[in-house]
Parts: structure tokens; C-alpha cells; sequence
């Protein structure tokens, strides 16, 4: 279970640091990618387009290094989940645009099923790291036996 | 069993410390979103075009109707300022493709156009603001005939028959 958490972690923690620079780098790209979704409109888009990139970054930086891997895994968590119905939405609306993952070039990554597809893939990583217990790897395990020798020791446990 | 050992409560604070988390993760995404935006003058911190230098002119807007009627004279160049990919999909009949950030990176792109016609930018439409920047490098270049076209492709497309999609 180590391992595969740990798999899990370094996967979806790259593919996020991956998706956000593009984004971070030309906001009002992405803002254009989101507003062609025709679900939100006005300078709002802007605020989302200014803020959730960097939100991936620190998640996917949270999960890759696993810091906060609890709260980044939420967060990963909801963003798919945002995106899963908004791409989803997207092809059953006979959309066609790019959908804005990867990078907000409108000649990248046109939405489609298989994007839904490798969107619920990606969220059910993520829910998997969100429930998992195990912190193999990470620094927070390394930051808590630094800190506390004895944490997660059961002999210690059971004298508390 | 104690009442901390329950598995309700473990997901409790599971759960309290997984919003805790991001709590703390999303307001460093404001600070370095808004902080890296504002340093680079991009997104929410551009220079906004509610004030740019063209708009002491409100001529230099022009609606759907003045749009068509200068399309028929065909005293007018209309360029798109959208992405080539949305531009090669489809785009006003005769309209040349000028997209705003190839124009970023190669400014010399400009000096081409002919100045004796009328020249109106265009975007999607008056959630973008290509068109705007797109005019104020064109009147930066020199150019003195410069319309914007704010309702752009998507009034077009609904109203016109007057497209072209570019051969790929």
C-alpha cells in the first residue's frame, strides 16, 4: 500500500505542477479557456484564473513532496471534480474547444470522452491518496520523527 | 475502545485536518496568485483598457451594424486578434490573423498593413480584450484609421453569413 500511495503521490503530483505552470505563466490565456466553457462570464473569471494555477501548483507540490498530502489530495480532489463535470458538460453541449488542462493554447487538448475519462481516472488517485493513511516517503513523516522519535510507535501509544 | 480510537472520530479529524490543510494552502494561493500578477502586470493587474488612451474616443468603438456597413464598403481590413487555431476554424471573410500574443513576441509584425483603410479589431467578443490591446498596439505603431469591433466573432457568426474557414 506504501508504494502504491507513493506511486500514486509522485503521478498525480506531476501532472499538476505540469498543468499549472502553462496556466500561471498567461493568465489571461486560461481565463479565455475557462470563459469558453460559456458557464462563467465577467472579471470573476480573471480572480479563478489568477488563483486555482496556483492552487494545483502548491497541491501537486504538496502530494509530489507530501506535505499536507491530506489537504492537497482534497484539493485535487475537488478541482477534478470540477473538471470532470465542466469538461463532461462541455461534449454534451457539442462544445468545441480546448479544454484548458495542460495548457491554455486553444490547439492543445480539444475536450472530449476521453478527457472525462482520464479526468475521473485522475480523481479516483486522488481520492485514493485523500483516504490513504500511509505517509511512506514524504516529509511529513520525516518532519514528525524529527520532531517526535516515538510518533506512531504502538508501545508508546498504548502507555498514552 | 476509547471514544479517540472510534472510527468516526478518526475521520473526523482526518477530515478537520484535510480543510485545515487547505485552508491554509488556498490562501497561499491568493497571496501568490494576486502577488505574481500584480509583479507582472498580467490578468486582474493589466493596464486596463477602461482607460486606455483610445477610448477618449468612443468612435473608436463601433457596434455590429457599423461592423457590416464598413465590411460592404470594403474600405476596411478586419483583423483578428484571437488564437490562429480559433482564427483557422473560422473568422470574418477576409479578415487577417494578428493574434495578440504572437504580437507580444514579434511587435514587427504590425508595420505590414495597409494604411489606407479603416482598420477593425476583433475578438470573441466583449468578454476578451484582445481587440482593445490589439488597437492600442495598432495606433502605437502609427496607425490613425483604427476601429474596435467590442461584440466581435460572436455577434458576427450569429448575424453573418460573411465567413471563411482558413484550409488546414
Amino acid at each position: 500500500m506504501d508504494y502504491l500511495t507513493l506511486a500514486g503521490r509522485l503521478i498525480i503530483g506531476f501532472i499538476f505542477v505540469a498543468a499549472a505552470t502553462g496556466k500561471i505563466a498567461d493568465p489571461e490565456a486560461f481565463a479565455q479557456a475557462i470563459l469558453n466553457y460559456k458557464v462563467v462570464s465577467g472579471t470573476s473569471v480573471l480572480v479563478f484564473a489568477t488563483i486555482l494555477p496556483w492552487m494545483e501548483l502548491l497541491a501537486g507540490l504538496g502530494v509530489f513532496f507530501g506535505v499536507a498530502t491530506r489537504g492537497s489530495s482534497l484539493i485535487l480532489s475537488g478541482t477534478l471534480m470540477i473538471f470532470t463535470v465542466a469538461v463532461a458538460s462541455a461534449v454534451m453541449r457539442g462544445l468545441d474547444i480546448s479544454c484548458g488542462c495542460f495548457s491554455a493554447d486553444p490547439a492543445v487538448g480539444k475536450v472530449g470522452w476521453t478527457r472525462v475519462g482520464e479526468n475521473l481516472l485522475m480523481l479516483a488517485v486522488a481520492i485514493f491518496l485523500f483516504c490513504s493513511k500511509s505517509t511512506s516517503m514524504s516529509f511529513e513523516k520525516l518532519l514528525l520523527q524529527r520532531l517526535a522519535p516515538n510518533h506512531g510507535d504502538p508501545k508508546r501509544a498504548q502507555s498514552d | 475502545m476509547s471514544l479517540e480510537n472510534k472510527p468516526v472520530n478518526r475521520w473526523a479529524r482526518h477530515f478537520r485536518q484535510a480543510f485545515a490543510e487547505a485552508g491554509v494552502i488556498l490562501v497561499a494561493a491568493m497571496v501568490l496568485g494576486i502577488g505574481n500578477t500584480a509583479l507582472h502586470k498580467q490578468g486582474l493587474f493589466r493596464e486596463s483598457p477602461a482607460n486606455p488612451p483610445l477610448s477618449e474616443s468612443m468612435s473608436t468603438f463601433i457596434s455590429l451594424e457599423e461592423a457590416r456597413s464598413l465590411f460592404e464598403s470594403s474600405q476596411a481590413l478586419f483583423i483578428d486578434a484571437r488564437h490562429e487555431y480559433d482564427y483557422n476554424l473560422a473568422h470574418i471573410e477576409g479578415a487577417v490573423n494578428l493574434p495578440i500574443q504572437s504580437l507580444d513576441a514579434n511587435p514587427g509584425l504590425l508595420v505590414s498593413l495597409p494604411r489606407d483603410k479603416t482598420l477593425v479589431a476583433y475578438c470573441d467578443g466583449q468578454e476578451c480584450n484582445s481587440s482593445v490591446r490589439l488597437a492600442e498596439k495598432l495606433i502605437e505603431a502609427g496607425y490613425t484609421d483604427v476601429k474596435i469591433f467590442l461584440d466581435g466573432w460572436n455577434a458576427w457568426k450569429s448575424d453573418s453569413s460573411r465567413i471563411e474557414v482558413s484550409a488546414r
